[in-house]
């Protein structure tokens, strides 16, 4: 039997209504999640993969308690997430931690790096200032910056760096879950390769659960242990991350298994028409 | 192959500077009709500078030195007016961007806009917006003729860069340059726009400049490559050989960070080691020795090109033996 499971979403559906576009008519409705359903265990590094518009970043929402689904049950350590207000939302500001695509933007850029990395800790009142300071360097130190960095604002940094600057501030409270939205895919292909074992390093010095969310295949089959695959707001297969990818059985997934260059296949000398996989 | 022919495009030298710095150092690169020839590099590499300088289209403060040679038409395209280049663009070479979105006017119904390319080059009004919609159809837009009628932010990002992909086939360029057009989509609509820009290119037996960063998008569509890095060509040759039997050391370390099956025994990636530095920060010398596992002294003079042409070959002092245990892709 596996573990209680430390992340659960049940049945959850979320709409949308676009904004109106007549005076007669409520907006059009837009079904953003239809049904889904999956469970993370302790431990587990879990991927959610889908392109644009699959509704991968709403069910993102809804996990970290941002927005509430329109039907549905959201658990977080045994904890509903859904409908509390944000005062009682605080269990999970401490236990689950969100890194983004583009540290740019995710990162305020008038503040100094030790000030970024100690706000979640300030926001949470946790511990005073020494303490803070203290645990602002270890953060540092584990994603691999030196305590320089601490000085510094991150127009300094290059992408890599500021990346590893958010899994700092992540780390901060000493979460159990990790949350990564899309966290290499700005970077090039060298950063990308440092900051995905960073990632790997983080998650099992510290023990953490692993949510990576990524329209980027490999990338996943590299880091996961476990993937779902989503379409158009619904889970359409999940499974073991290497089953999944050798032997996908919806039709969907086998379209963008397919759709996936590589290296080996292109020296092989698969042409961008077979990626299509028209005939 | 056509390899006896003189090429559509020929760049000798080129450079280009932002008053003392050097983005751009000494280009050399040739295609010839129907050739697929792909330019990587990491951001900052001076991938995008070199497409702009072939075109003339440098930003203010930029300027390129060398030699752009376009078969058949302009003698030079470096120094040339913007009246000639004018002529030269969207007729002679097309280029597509990798952000359909700012290539399109938002105001103008995209039909127009590909008549618009050649109502510029001087088709009838009437002969290019039949043409346009018949270009919409080649690059598998569905229902091309009520589909020119939309305005771009009424289409995805996957079909508003295949408007960009028509108006840039619109009048038959002899080169194509394509710079990261696939990267801001979906992996299945990367797989469409892939197939339709090598399509287009040999219908019309143009040559293609193809820039990207990903390894595996240039292996898919071209057959030679050249690696750029600090604004420098390190390594050229075919695809197969560059990326099967790597001879520079960046090149190398690209395809080890780049493959996601190959790790090490704790189980982590291959990295190269620090950052791409920004401009102008890059070490004198070969200006990949900062980073380089294999730099001696030597490097820091600048590593002259071995090979037998421009096309093939490398530049450094320590390159891995071409039949060494390569890293399998």
């Amino acid at each position: 039997m596996t573990p209680d499971p430390i992340l659960s979403v049940r049945d959850v559906h979320r709409d949308y209504r676009r904004p109106r576009t007549s005076l007669r008519r409520p907006g059009q409705v837009v079904h953003a999640l239809r049904g889904v359903s999956l469970d993370v265990s302790p431990g587990e590094k879990f991927g959610i993969v889908g392109e644009s518009g699959s509704g991968k970043s709403t069910l993102l929402r809804l996990i970290a308690g941002i927005e509430a689904p329109t039907s549905g049950a959201v658990e977080v350590l045994g904890q509903s997430v859904v409908g509390r207000p944000e005062r009682q939302l605080g269990f999970l500001r401490a236990s689950l931690q969100l890194v983004f695509q583009d540290p740019m933007s995710s990162l305020d850029p008038r503040m100094r790096v030790r000030d970024i990395v100690a706000e979640p800790l300030v926001a949470q009142r946790s511990g005073d200032r020494a303490w803070r300071a203290e645990r602002v360097h270890e953060v540092l130190t584990a994603v691999g910056l030196g305590a320089e960095a601490a000085d510094r604002y991150p127009h300094q940094f290059s992408g890599g760096q500021r990346q590893r600057i958010s899994l700092a501030r992540a780390l901060a409270p000493g979460p159990s879950i990790l949350v990564a939205d899309e966290p290499v895919s700005a970077l090039d292909v060298s950063l990308r390769a440092q900051v995905l074992n960073v990632i790997i390093d983080l998650v099992e010095t510290f023990d953490l659960t692993l949510v990576f969310v990524s329209h980027d295949l490999a990338v996943v089959r590299h880091v996961c242990d476990r993937v779902a695959v989503m379409h158009d707001g619904c889970v359409v297969e999940q499974g073991p991350t290497a089953e999944l990818y050798d032997a996908p059985k919806d039709r969907y997934t086998q379209g963008l298994v397919r759709a996936v260059p590589t290296l080996r296949r292109a020296l092989a000398g698969a042409t961008a028409h077979d990626l299509t996989g028209r005939s | 192959m056509s390899a006896s022919t003189s090429p559509v495009l020929a760049v000798d030298g080129l450079s280009v500077q932002a008053g003392s710095t050097r983005l751009v150092d000494g280009v050399d690169l040739q295609i010839r009709r129907g050739e697929r020839v792909g330019l990587i590099g990491e951001s900052g590499s001076g991938k995008t500078l070199t497409a702009l300088g072939i075109l003339g289209l440098l930003p203010d403060g930029l300027h390129a030195t060398g030699a752009v040679r376009l078969a058949g038409v302009a003698p030079e395209l470096l120094g040339a007016s913007e009246r000639q280049l004018a002529e030269v663009r969207g007729r002679h070479v097309a280029m597509v961007f990798q952000e359909p979105m700012t290539a399109l006017n938002p105001s103008m119904r995209v039909g127009a806009q590909v008549a618009e390319a050649m109502t510029i080059h001087g088709t009838g009004n009437g002969a290019a917006a039949r043409a346009a919609i018949e270009l919409l159809g080649q690059v598998r837009l569905p229902d091309p003729a009520s589909l020119a009628r939309a305005y771009p932010h009424q289409l995805s990002g996957g079909q508003r860069q295949r408007v960009v992909l028509a108006i840039a086939l619109a009048n038959d360029p002899v080169l194509l340059i394509c710079d990261e057009p696939s990267t801001a989509l979906d992996v299945t609509v990367q797989a469409q726009v892939l197939d339709l820009v090598v399509t287009g290119v040999e219908a019309r037996d143009a040559a293609l400049l193809f820039i990207t960063h990903d390894l595996a998008v240039v292996a898919t569509v071209c057959e030679r490559v050249l690696v750029l890095y600090g604004g420098r060509v390190v390594e050229a040759g075919t695809v197969h050989d560059v990326l099967t039997a790597p001879r520079h050391p960046y090149t190398r370390g690209l395809l080890a960070a780049s493959d996601l099956e190959q790790v090490d025994d704790r189980g982590r990636l291959v990295t190269i080691p620090g950052s791409v530095p920004s401009a102008g920060r890059f070490p004198a010398g070969c200006v990949f020795r900062n980073r380089c596992p294999r730099a001696t002294v030597e490097c820091e003079q600048v590593p002259p090109w071995t090979g037998p042409d421009r096309d093939t070959g490398y530049a450094c002092f320590h390159p891995y033996d071409a039949d060494a245990a390569e890293p399998q892709p």
